[in-house]
């Protein structure tokens, strides 16, 4: 446990932190918590960004978070928006009355 | 060997947090664990020289995004959220199958070897000439172009947000 | 060449013009245009003959493709014009009648809805008879041939509402299709045997091919024998022969002056014109002649004798041109082409006039019956009589056309049925004789029939009710003159054939005469057997076919005018004879068992046991499988988002799955 932080550490909290995400995308009904758990996953892939920025010395994949974070913003915003206007069609935010696709 | 530590307890306090977060049924409590995790995140990214992205994690997703859900959260009709089954029929499917995923992750990172790679922005630079910098530098000179378009991106996405949520124009 | 080019593209450009931009304009100027367009292609026509005549009738003929059609491999045709003696008279002939019937149309058909369509159709039906003469080669002929037998089944069923008019346009167009693919098998053995589809290639090497032979289910046939039959075949359809001679009473369902103009000038025409046109083939080919001539003498008695009893005066007519085909092909058959082509000509000119004078007379009677409120069929000369005082004009304008076909002297009708006549005997074997003695006969009995209708029509009482006669009266000028002017040409057609008994047609300033001036278009075989008459038996000839005729119109007068009741009596004491010949041998009847119903049957058993059984059997099958996987796999399909993106994930992880495998 000596010198810096081995690279698996912050890999495999990333991957586990995914995984979580994925589980929660895949089985909420609500889909507040579906983009939340998108954000979860947004933010697992954050931390392997910056892990290898770290291990291959390069500054790259810090500024690859930022425009992570642009688009996380604008998945938000827009989400939410999508979030309101279904919301206020369906009285809903149960997922499965995201039924379109089979008519 | 303290930042071992720091590390081990903001990636178990992440994790715990990010659970929380999803299988929370009360969105509000949802949104505080994801604070919560949220700022375990800057912690993580401190620990690998990640200064400035730390900051932004806590300005940008605690300080906004999380901000963003919150107020939905007011907006919509809490009781009536609540009302929403959690859990779906195919759940423990998907979670089996998210799980192997997971698995499969975990176990090529253990098992694989990372070489050493050396570049320009060593340990040393980034501590004599600050993070900040050393990202700025970056930003404004390689990735001007993505950049800009990036500002394009929040642009349009205000534009739509505003499209979408609003009643009528 | 590109003068001649204009004959057939004038009646095109109109027919272009009327059926595109018809509607844009009054209805008036689509007459008009049709009208200029057919009148500008009959002076261009004659403009042709004269050109021709003043050549002595002798080449260089006008012949040369204004383009290449098709040219695949060694298989070449081109759109190409040929204008020789026989295409020329053919062009006057085809360009005259359709003036005047033109003009006679624009009065007939005076407030009928359909009437730009009518001249549409007219242009289009003048524009493929005359590319069908102009033609070069028989691939292009074929072209003008079907567009002639298309425009006879539009105009046959010109007034598509009516049931009978619909099922007589089907009718034409089915028995013609029989003919057509005779006519077109004959053409493409034409092809495999020669090489070639242009006539002056085809009937250059004509002779080469004598004798040679070709296997037909186990027999040795000669080619040329067999080609000339296939082409005969379709002439046989095209021109109403027996046994295809079925479609054309049907055909009188048309407007009147369709008729006049499927009868008189074009399309049925068009076999006999074909014959003559391959006349080369057919004097090389003497079985196939000599079938050409049996079929054209049986069909000209048989033909004749149905007309002796039918009451509707269209069909009378309609026989009286099948019966006088008949005698068309018995002259083109015994190699007097010039005596076919000259009497298709000279009844162009009276079969016209009567065809248009039947349709004055029905056109009258029907406003008249319509006006008194009288429910009649206006065609059936039983519900006529007397109206010679109405229709003065009509009426002496049919009597010249009826004179001329009874062959009664010096109209046009005796000159070119006495020749053929005279021919037929000269031919010199039994055949020939036989031949004329059907002629006569059949002879007899056109003057008879067209008599009795005359009288039928015209003299005695009237047998309508006495409110409608004071409503019938003469057709309008434009109606009346196309008449007069056809019974000009009735009366004088003739001259350009004088025969040479009375001096010939130099006698009256004709040359040569029309046999001299179409010679050069026919070949040289056949005719020759014929020997030379001596003068008394050529005056006998003379005389009886004239007697034949007057004995005829005196029969019919004995009958119809001086004892009436007579000719009742008459048909009372044959019943059996009466009756088959009203119902026209059954030969509809007969056709209706053999081919109609059978095929019936056959639609109906292929309809019940192999289209529906099979075929929907299988379309049906194919829809419901499908139909059944879809219900099984319906259930994957939940529309829930969260399930396709778990099945995404799933194949996500198969592929990690496997690439891990392979990597650790």
């Amino acid at each position: 446990m000596s010198g810096p932080i081995p690279l698996q550490w912050p890999l495999a909290l990333s991957a586990l932190l995914f995984t979580l995400g994925v589980v929660g995308v895949l089985t909420r009904r609500n889909m507040i918590q579906v983009f939340m758990s998108l954000e979860l996953m947004l933010n697992a892939v954050n931390l392997n960004l910056v892990a290898f920025a770290r291990h291959s010395e390069s500054i790259t994949g810090q500024v690859f978070v930022l425009f992570v974070f642009t688009v996380a913003a604008a998945e938000a915003a827009v989400g939410l928006a999508i979030i309101i206007a279904f919301y206020r069609n369906k009285q809903t935010l149960n997922v499965d009355e995201f039924n379109l696709l089979k008519w | 060997m303290a930042e071992h530590l720091f590390f081990l307890y903001f990636a178990v306090a992440a994790l715990i947090c990010g659970v929380a977060m999803v299988s929370r049924s009360n969105l509000l409590h949802a949104a505080l664990w994801m604070l919560a995790f949220f700022v375990h995140m800057a912690g993580i990214f401190l620990l690998l020289n990640a200064e400035f992205i730390a900051a932004l994690q806590v300005m940008v997703y605690a300080g906004a995004i999380l901000v963003l859900y919150l107020f939905v959260i007011m907006l919509l009709d809490v009781r009536e959220l609540a009302k929403v089954r959690q859990r779906h029929a195919s759940a423990t499917v998907a979670s089996l199958i998210a799980g192997v995923m997971g698995a499969i992750m975990v176990v090529v990172v253990a098992r694989g070897t990372f070489n050493p790679i050396h570049g320009a922005a060593t340990a040393a630079l980034l501590a004599s000439q600050g993070n900040v910098e050393s990202v700025a530098i970056a930003l404004f000179t390689t990735y001007l172009l993505p950049f800009e378009v990036a500002s394009l991106i929040l642009l349009v996405a205000m534009v739509g947000a505003i499209m979408l949520a609003k009643r009528r124009l | 060449m590109t003068t001649t080019a204009w004959i057939p593209a004038l009646p095109l450009l109109a027919f272009l013009c009327n059926g595109l931009f018809g509607s844009f304009y009054p209805r008036r100027w689509s007459h008009r245009i049709a009208t200029a367009a057919v009148l500008a292609a009959l002076a261009l026509s004659i403009g042709t003959v004269i050109g021709l005549v003043s050549h002595s009738g002798h080449g260089p003929f006008l012949y040369g493709d204004l383009y290449t059609w098709i040219a695949a491999g060694t298989f070449r045709v081109g759109v190409g014009i040929q204008v020789d003696p026989l295409t020329a008279m053919m062009l006057v002939v085809v360009t005259g009648i359709s003036s005047a019937v033109h003009v006679y149309s624009t009065g007939y058909m005076e407030g009928d809805p359909g009437y730009r369509r009518f001249f549409t159709y007219l242009s289009l039906f003048t524009f493929s008879m005359l590319l069908l003469v102009l033609a070069n080669n028989f691939l292009l002929l074929y072209v003008g041939w079907e567009l002639v037998g298309v425009c006879s089944y539009y105009l046959i069923g010109f007034w598509y509402e009516k049931r009978s008019a619909a099922d007589a346009g089907k009718k034409a167009f089915v028995v013609n299709r029989v003919g057509d693919f005779g006519f077109g098998l004959g053409i493409f053995l034409i092809w495999v045997t020669f090489g070639s589809l242009d006539y002056h290639t085809v009937f250059a090497q004509a002779h080469t091919i004598v004798g040679q032979h070709i296997a037909l289910l186990g027999m040795e046939v000669p080619t040329l024998t067999l080609i000339c039959l296939l082409l005969f075949v379709g002439a046989m359809g095209k021109s109403a022969q027996f046994p295809l001679h079925v479609w054309l009473p049907d055909a009188m369902e048309g407007p009147t002056p369709v008729s006049a103009l499927i009868h008189a000038a074009t399309m049925v025409t068009a076999g006999v014109y074909m014959v003559a046109r391959c006349s080369t083939l057919f004097d090389l080919a003497p079985v196939a002649a000599d079938v050409v001539a049996v079929v054209g003498g049986f069909t000209a008695l048989f033909a004749a004798s149905i007309g002796l009893v039918q009451n509707d005066i269209k069909r009378v007519l309609a026989y009286s041109t099948v019966s006088q085909l008949g005698y068309m092909f018995l002259a083109a058959g015994l190699g007097a082409y010039g005596a076919a082509a000259f009497h298709l000509m000279t009844h162009a000119f009276f079969k016209g006039l009567l065809f248009l004078c039947s349709g004055a007379v029905i056109h009258s009677v029907e406003h008249g019956f319509h006006a008194a409120g009288v429910h009649a069929d206006p065609q059936d000369m039983r519900n006529m009589g007397g109206l010679r005082a109405q229709m003065p004009a009509t009426y002496r304008t049919f009597v010249v056309g009826a004179l001329a076909i009874a062959g009664i002297p010096p109209l046009a009708g005796f000159c070119s049925k006495d020749l053929i006549l005279e021919r037929a005997f000269a031919h010199g074997n039994a055949l020939g004789t036989l031949l004329w003695g059907v002629g006569v006969a059949a002879a007899l009995m056109t003057a008879f029939y067209m008599f009795r209708l005359i009288f039928m029509t015209f003299h005695g009482e009237g047998r309508y009710p006495a409110e409608a006669e004071s409503k019938i009266h003469e057709s309008p000028v434009s109606m009346t003159r196309p008449l007069v002017v056809l019974a000009l040409f009735s009366c004088v057609a003739g001259i350009v054939g004088w025969p040479e008994l009375l001096g010939g047609p130099s006698l009256v300033h004709m040359g040569e005469g029309i046999l001299a001036f179409l010679a050069p278009a026919f070949g040289h075989g056949h005719a020759a057997h014929a020997h030379e008459l001596s003068e008394a038996v050529a005056w006998g000839l003379m005389g009886l076919s004239v007697a034949v005729g007057v004995a005829g119109i005196a029969i019919a007068y004995a009958l119809y005018v001086g004892r009436p009741e007579r000719a009742v009596a008459l048909g009372r004491a044959f019943p059996q004879v009466h009756r088959v010949l009203l119902n026209k041998y059954f030969v509809d009847e007969l056709y209706d068992v053999i081919f109609v119903n059978a095929i019936k049957t056959l639609a109906r058993l292929l309809h019940r046991g192999f289209d529906v059984f099979v075929i929907d059997g299988i379309v049906n099958g194919t829809a419901i499988i499908i139909r059944d996987i879809g219900a099984g796999l319906r259930p994957l399909q939940t529309g829930r988002v969260n399930n396709y993106a778990t099945v995404m994930l799933t194949g996500f992880v198969v592929i990690a799955v496997v690439a891990s495998a392979t990597w650790l």
